[in-house]
């Protein structure tokens, strides 16, 4: 196995430094630093404007275009984390706390040396991983029938939720509007429209894609028209400076720790960089000797972030390419350019699209190398980048984005879908409800309903659910996460209980 | 010059010029710009693979470029509709399938057959059983044996409710043969069920499943038809069984139903020409999918008598 | 002022949840097509999916109404900030990228945004894609205040130019060319800028 993986990751190298191939990745690479690095527009906007690109590529050019956007523009977040104190992507938060300090008291190379280095570091953590650990899976995923794919969708469901935490009722709102919107259109049994109101072009259902490209290309844009952004851009100083070898010695147990938790979180349905990142900051402010000083500019503060989520991008990608069951929104844009393109993700990919999902882990790699010679050259460009003038970003944005929508059917009908969900999640995320969430309901509750339905006309009835050892095992799983997300609810209610005793 | 006076005449040049453009468009010979091709399902399925196995075909014959989109959504029907309602010109032409043909008996879509021209037939294939290489059931013979003997036991993969498969199981049921259907939406899925040994049984054309089988993971049992499948010669007729059932899926090219004659006559002839030329029949071949050329009149009585059949039956 | 605004918020979410939730459940059980009685009906998922956002509706209410009720008898105290805190960090990060802080949106612009937004969805379809998108391009310019009209025509005209260039010659997009003779005017022009592509 393990020798087989190594060819074929050969034989992806080979495939991945085609002038094609790598020019796209590398292009990728530095749109999406570049687009994390301007605030107001995070990667994922990025992935998602760059869908209607992807329409006329092939599945693998497709695929590599959209890595270099996702593991260069979750990089690109803390360029200006560290120089201006606003996180270009969310992921880029934790930066801003120790990364910005650096930078004020004059250190904003440095910093900026760490940043790339321990991103790069984490991301290559990650992507190993992912080639390790994807084919084995993947071979063990075959085995899977309906109802095992019923309970991985729902143990995604479920961590959606669990990650939530604070938030719990508000994320719970969107993901349940998420699922209504996706049983919207023609069940896949009988034909019967559902929830149309007779309107006959709702019967193809809401396109995930279409409802994405809104979400995350129109609510931005409409976002930012109305906040009136300033930012000032004078005495930024891009200069970087690499940190030596023994510098990064000393940051060693900082790296490995943060790549492992990035790992983790990154493989948790919903859960992301910005989840990765904050965790690993928290964890390393209890471990580290100079925890109490952390936010005041210690390299082991931006480190640690800065590592764990880059490490989220590898294994996220994980569990979409063997289960064909995207956790984040940036995976679900990577699936759906393959679905656009006729390729179906999930065991069988593996066995009959070897060559195209070892590009990717090629790709993958690669594009880790790329955040460091790319990350020195944009910050160093990063003053003349933030006077692009906005009002002509944007509106090229909502043309795109209108591109975009249209081309996944070649519907107009479409393009009010995703205007319509634009508005929508402009008010959302005015009023502080996730848009995540809702987003994966959309992709995952139309996936659920099927493999539920199919499993019931197999199987005959729902017990399946729990007397298949596999499915058992996932579904107890799933039991475990809401317990542990309902948890602090519970105490917080008997506390409250025992206060009134008093 | 007030801004509406500028507008009105922003509007007259633009009215002026679409007409002298309408004048050319009437004097060129047809087709002198691109023709999209609308494909009604999705890339990589059946329809998807038939259209871009066309387009340079059929580009040839018609000396324009021949523009594949996928116009997908509602059992194929969302593509029928804009091919058959766009301008009828003849520049838009569009794939139909029996399977969105069948969709329609379900109440899927506002057109019917009438709402459109059928401009040619371009594959047709029968439809087979395949069980696992290791099955149990040796024989057709043997899986009509058991069905009998435990109805609603032995699975069988189709694509879902209503279509020619779940219609054709139906009927076996009323012959005393029931199996248990179990829709799987898609394709990729539905292969994986008979070979990971989720389900016993599954309808597919044989076309769509050639790499299975050629590997031998699944092998043909029986093929619904009234005469031998000229491709696998050696695999009984249902009808030798005495079950006479048997949908011929297809995949056609439709248009406008108000394009003009002169228009329907030049794409017809170029279609039945892509049809019949060896790059054609290379793909035709390979996917056991070939048929003969048909006049415009013709394929419009092979998909009516395909939807009456397919009506007449699920109505028993 | 803000916390009235923020009080009524708490109410119109959950109770905006329930009518909306209300309203699909009433369309789906009058629905003739959903039949219950069917073996895996097609009502099953979405009645599923529509009473659990009738639920967390009701749940959202609940709460809403008890932090009001709280807040009266003036026991809100402390609790409310006190998150249960594992890892250190409290609550500095939730799914929603910023903090929002009402006072920063400027509503005109929202609506004038909103409106050139739908006014582009539905010029897209009769004027076609070519017409709509130099008049979007110059919209949003004029609306970001920029007023001068030279920078906006030019940039509307090449922006478009350049997307017709990528999606219609190299992309082979079928984009909506309009009704009528918006249709015809989009044939001529697609024609004289040579963006068809010959076989």
């Amino acid at each position: 196995m393990l020798l087989d993986i190594l060819n074929n990751l050969l034989g992806g190298m080979g495939n991945l430094f085609q002038l094609w191939n790598f020019g796209l990745l590398a292009l990728g690479s530095l749109i999406g630093i570049t687009a994390g690095a301007l605030p107001g527009i995070a990667f994922v906007n990025a992935m998602a404007l760059a869908l209607p690109f992807a329409y006329f590529m092939s599945p693998v050019t497709a695929m590599l275009f959209l890595t270099g956007i996702y593991v260069g523009g979750i990089f690109g977040g803390s360029i200006s984390s560290i120089l201006l104190n606003i996180p270009g992507s969310p992921g880029s938060l934790p930066a801003t706390w120790d990364g910005y300090p650096l930078t004020k008291s004059g250190k904003s190379a440095k910093a900026l040396g760490i940043a790339i280095t321990c991103s790069a570091i984490g991301g290559m953590v990650s992507a190993m991983l992912m080639i390790f650990f994807s084919p084995p899976f993947a071979n063990f995923a075959l085995t899977f029938d309906q109802p095992e794919f019923f309970a991985a969708t729902f143990l995604g469901l479920v961590t959606v939720i669990a990650i939530a935490k604070g938030q719990m009722l508000p994320a719970l709102a969107s993901l349940f509007g998420g699922l209504v919107f996706g049983s919207v259109g023609f069940d896949f049994f009988y034909g019967a429209p559902r929830l149309t109101f007779n309107w006959e072009v709702l019967d193809g259902g809401i396109h995930f894609v279409v409802a994405m490209i809104g979400m995350f290309a129109i609510g931005e844009v409409l976002y930012t028209l109305t906040q009136n952004l300033k930012t000032n851009h004078r005495n930024l100083k891009g200069h970087t400076q690499l940190p030596r070898v023994k510098e990064l010695w000393d940051l060693k147990t900082t790296i490995a720790r943060a790549s492992g938790i990035g790992c983790m979180i990154g493989v948790i349905p919903g859960a992301g960089g910005i989840v990765g990142a904050v965790i690993s900051y928290g964890v390393e402010k209890q471990v580290s000797k100079r925890g109490d000083k952390f936010g005041t500019g210690v390299e082991e503060g931006l480190a640690a972030p800065e590592t764990a989520k880059n490490a989220t991008t590898g294994a996220a990608t994980i569990p979409m390419l063997t289960l064909g069951i995207p956790g984040s929104a940036a995976t679900a844009i990577m699936m759906a350019a393959l679905m656009l393109k006729g390729v179906n993700p999930g065991p069988i990919l593996f066995v009959q699209g070897k060559e195209l999902v070892y590009t990717v882990f090629a790709g993958y790699l690669v594009a880790n190398v790329l955040i460091v010679v790319f990350g020195l050259l944009i910050a160093r460009g990063f003053s003349y980048i933030m006077r692009v003038p906005p009002a002509i970003l944007y509106a090229i944005i909502i043309v795109l984005s209108v591109i975009g929508a249209f081309a996944v059917r070649n519907n107009i009908f479409d393009i009010y879908i995703a205007l319509a969900f634009g508005i929508l999640s402009y008010f959302m995320k005015r009023f502080n409800f996730p848009t995540t969430p809702l987003v994966l309901g959309l992709i995952l509750g139309p996936l659920m309903e099927r493999f539920y339905l199919t499993s019931l006309a197999s199987y005959g009835s729902p017990a399946e659910f729990l007397v298949r050892p596999k499915t058992a095992i996932i579904m107890s799983i799933a039991g475990l996460f809401l317990v542990w997300s309902l948890w602090p609810s519970v105490i917080e209610t008997i506390r409250r209980i025992r206060l009134k005793e008093k | 010059m007030s801004f509406l006076q500028k507008f009105r005449k922003v509007v007259f040049t633009v009215v002026s010029f679409s007409l002298i453009v309408t004048v050319m468009d009437a004097l060129a010979e047809f087709p002198d710009r691109p023709v999209d091709l609308i494909c009604n399902y999705g890339p990589g399925g059946g329809a998807d693979q038939f259209s871009r196995a066309l387009s340079p075909i059929l580009s040839k014959q018609l000396g324009v470029k021949v523009q594949v989109s996928n116009v997908t959504g509602a059992a194929g029907n969302n593509g029928i509709h804009r091919t058959a309602t766009s301008k009828p010109d003849g520049y838009t032409i569009g794939t139909i399938t029996g399977l969105s043909v069948s969709s329609w008996l379900k109440g899927h879509g506002k057109l019917r057959a009438k709402d459109m021209t059928f401009l040619a037939i371009g594959q047709v294939t029968d439809s087979m059983l395949f069980v696992p290489t290791n099955s149990p059931y040796k024989t057709f013979k043997d899986l009509l044996a058991a069905a009998k003997a435990n109805p609603d036991k032995i699975k069988v993969a189709i694509s879902g409710r209503g279509g020619a498969d779940d219609v054709t199981m139906t009927y076996m049921a009323g012959k005393g043969y029931k199996f248990r259907t179990v829709p799987y939406e898609k394709p990729a899925e539905r292969y994986a069920a008979p070979i990971g040994g989720h389900v016993d049984v599954m309808y597919e054309e044989p076309g769509d499943v050639r790499q299975f089988v050629k590997n031998k993971q699944i092998r043909p049992i029986v093929v619904f038809s009234n005469q031998a499948n000229r491709y696998h010669p050696k695999v009984p007729i249902v009808t030798d069984f005495g079950l006479d059932v048997y949908f011929q899926n297809f995949r056609g090219i439709i248009t406008g139903k108000d394009v003009p004659k002169a228009e329907k006559e030049v794409l017809n002839k170029a279609l039945n020409k892509a049809f019949t030329s060896d790059a054609f029949n290379v793909f035709c071949n390979k996917t056991s999918t070939c048929t003969n050329a048909r006049t415009v009149e013709d394929s419009r009585q092979f998909v009516e008598k395909y939807f009456k059949g397919l009506e007449k039956y699920s109505k028993n | 002022m803000v916390d009235a605004e923020k009080k009524n918020k708490h109410f119109s979410i959950p109770l905006f949840c329930l009518a909306v939730g209300i309203i699909l459940l009433t369309n789906l059980l009058l629905d003739p097509v959903i039949d219950l009685q069917k073996p895996q009906s097609p009502g099953l998922w979405p009645i599923a999916m529509v009473s659990g956002l009738l639920l967390v509706g009701f749940c959202m209410l609940c709460t809403a109404i008890r932090t009001q009720l709280r807040e009266k008898h003036n026991l809100l105290a402390q609790n409310n900030n006190k998150q249960i805190d594992h890892i250190g960090v409290k609550q500095k990060f939730d799914f929603s990228q910023q903090d929002s802080d009402e006072s920063d949106h400027d509503d005109r612009k929202l609506f004038l945004g909103i409106v050139g937004i739908i006014a582009y969805g539905f010029t897209v379809h009769y004027l076609g894609f070519t017409l709509a998108t130099v008049g979007i391009i110059g919209y949003w310019l004029f609306i970001w205040n920029i007023k001068s009209f030279l920078k906006i025509i030019s940039t509307s005209f090449v922006g478009t130019g350049l997307i017709l260039v990528v999606f219609v010659k190299i992309g082979y997009l079928p984009l909506p060319k309009g009704v009528g003779q918006f249709h015809d005017f989009t044939i001529w022009l697609f024609r004289t800028l040579s963006l068809f592509q010959q076989s």
